[in-house]
């Protein structure tokens, strides 16, 4: 039943999809780090994720309402937020650089990013 | 009934099942690891892989974008709408261009569906990336959609496979039955 091009167009989708999860996983981004929150595009503000940065809140105005982000031991979440299917509240904590909280009906991101992460050849290469 | 007729209440009934299915998946959202609302899994790619089988690549595009549009009207908000449509059309196309090479019995059917499945993640993810314009979301959810899409073509696959032997089936059954009513 399965012929060779059958095998090889799975095994690159297979390989293809590992790399790129082991390329992340082993992704240790040296630099500071950052919690980006932008609101339709815009940048809102910029957050150093630190320890000592404990327990923060902040309230972003979106498209539809008040969007709550709380940032609290090194991780990142959303509390509360005016959209109609809560999927940012339900996506939980976010602590890697390149994660993101996104509550697309209030056009808030909710991005990790670290300093090394900024130049533009990390991602076309 | 003629030919013709048969087609169009075969194909209205094709989409029919691909919008229950589509229904049904967007209540799904809770097993497709993306924070983005309106993705979907592809699993009404089931429908058009048939009407692919059936009646070739125009019905399989038909029967897809009138599911993203009768989608559209019962779930679903603009967002959701441009996802599902992007996704139905690029999985569609692949998925015709794939079917060539089943007929000439290059590939399994299996195959032909996990490439849609991957074509139509990938289109997905490209329209939401659009949609919030940020375009990290593509290269960091990309390698986890392909992944998951090779169960979800596999299911797929298999599901169009096992529905298009019982449809040959029963069509030969229509059949004798039209040609007994006749006599």
């Amino acid at each position: 039943m399965f012929s060779r091009y059958d095998f090889i167009i799975w095994i690159i989708i297979v390989s293809l999809a590992a790399g790129g999860l082991l390329y992340y996983q082993n992704y240790a981004p040296g630099g500071e780090t950052l919690v980006n929150i932008s609101v339709n595009g815009e940048k809102f503000e910029s957050i150093p994720l630190t320890v000592s940065n404990g327990n923060l809140r902040r309230e972003i105005e979106g498209s539809n309402g008040l969007t709550v982000v709380e940032i609290k031991d090194r991780r990142v979440r959303v509390i509360s937020s005016a959209c109609p299917d809560k999927i940012c509240i339900h996506s939980g904590w976010i602590d890697r650089p390149g994660q993101m909280l996104v509550c697309l009906p209030n056009r808030v991101v909710v991005k990790i990013e670290s300093n090394e992460q900024q130049d533009i050849d990390f991602y076309t290469n | 009934m003629s030919g013709k007729t048969t087609k169009l209440v075969y194909l209205a009934l094709l989409i029919t099942f691909a919008v229950v299915i589509h229904t049904i998946e967007s209540s799904l959202v809770f097993l497709i690891p993306i924070p983005v609302p309106g993705a979907r899994l592809g699993l009404a790619n089931i429908i058009t892989l048939l009407a692919l089988m059936l009646y070739g690549f125009r019905s399989g595009m038909l029967v897809s974008v009138m599911r993203s549009f009768m989608g559209f009207l019962i779930v679903g908000n603009v967002v959701s709408f441009s996802l599902s449509l992007s996704g139905a059309v690029f999985s569609t196309a692949v998925m015709g261009l794939a079917f060539i090479f089943y007929k000439k019995k290059w590939i399994n059917i299996l195959t032909v569906s996990v490439l849609g499945a991957v074509s139509h993640n990938v289109a997905q993810i490209v329209m939401a990336s659009f949609v919030v314009s940020q375009f990290h979301l593509i290269t960091f959810y990309l390698p986890l959609l392909l992944l998951l899409a090779v169960p979800t073509g596999v299911f797929t696959g298999l599901s169009a496979m096992y529905l298009h032997k019982v449809i040959m089936k029963n069509v030969t059954v229509n059949h004798s039955l039209s040609q007994f009513r006749k006599i």
